[in-house]
């Protein structure tokens, strides 16, 4: 099994979203996220599936995280229907502050299945509390998905490298 | 506390002001559409709504102590007749209030 890169994209000035398309095969597909900065500080970072390209924001996202934090035990982070996924919690953007992750996509391209979803990252906040974030999210939807789209729940993206890798067999 | 519709106008206004707003596809980086600033609006809108509805959830989970910390507060109250644990929840709701 190898990896096969789909797309990137490489964010160096503020940048209101971000779209990496192409899962166009019935692959597992992975996604890096690496070096994430929000321009608004404790901006969370939250994504969307795209069909056709096309943004889907019907309330079809459901996700069970836990964050594992510093400063307390941990924290649930777990909501039904929303109309996106919610993959952080409050990025910092001072000195040293970012967020960095891994999402792997499944049934992606099968339009008689949900999309799925795993996830794990690793992020400073706003206040440079070391937070891991594992969870996973299911797009309740029978539909194609063919990629995802990334953005702030404020401000804009500052910088940030976003890379779809399709994980062939 | 502000309606929705008012909190909507304050998000329009505020993407307004951030024009212009840009996208990266496929690393080809454009200017949004009018559809994703009517998206971006909506998003916005919802947001604010959400966090004055809602928003006291998130903050009071993050202002309590660990359980530990609890735990070790309710100790040291039973052994000294203090109240420190009730205190300690009293002041995290008095500072995170849930709408009205």
């Amino acid at each position: 099994m190898g990896l096969v890169q789909v797309a990137t994209n490489t964010v160096t000035s503020s940048t209101a979203y971000v779209d990496l398309i192409g899962t166009t095969t019935d692959d597992v597909y992975m996604i890096v996220v690496n070096g994430y900065i929000p321009t608004s500080d404790a901006a969370d970072l939250r994504a969307r599936v795209l069909e056709s390209s096309t943004l889907n924001t019907t309330a079809n996202y459901d996700r069970a995280f836990l964050s594992i934090r510093t400063d307390t035990t941990y924290s649930n982070q777990a909501n039904t229907n929303e109309t996106y996924y919610d993959l952080t919690t409050a990025v910092g953007n001072s000195t040293g502050e970012q967020m960095n992750g891994i999402i792997y996509l499944y049934n992606a391209n099968d339009s008689n299945q949900y999309t799925y979803l795993t996830a794990e990252n690793v992020q400073l906040s706003h206040t440079a509390l070391t937070i891991g974030n594992q969870g996973a999210a299911v797009f309740t939807s029978n539909s194609q998905v063919n990629g995802l789209r990334f953005y702030p729940n404020s401000g804009t993206i500052a910088s940030g490298t976003f890379t779809m890798y399709k994980l062939s067999s | 506390m502000a309606t929705q519709e008012e909190l909507q106008a304050l998000a329009d206004q505020e993407i307004e002001d951030a024009k212009p707003l840009y996208k990266l596809v496929n690393n080809e980086r454009l200017e949004f559409t009018d559809a994703d600033y009517a998206q971006a609006k909506i998003d916005l809108g919802n947001d604010k709504w959400y966090d004055q509805q809602f928003g006291y959830i998130q903050a009071r989970q993050e202002a309590y102590g660990s359980v530990q910390e609890q735990l070790d507060m309710q100790y040291w109250d039973g052994v000294n007749g203090t109240t420190t644990w009730a205190d300690h929840i009293a002041q995290v709701k008095s500072d995170n209030p849930k709408p009205a």
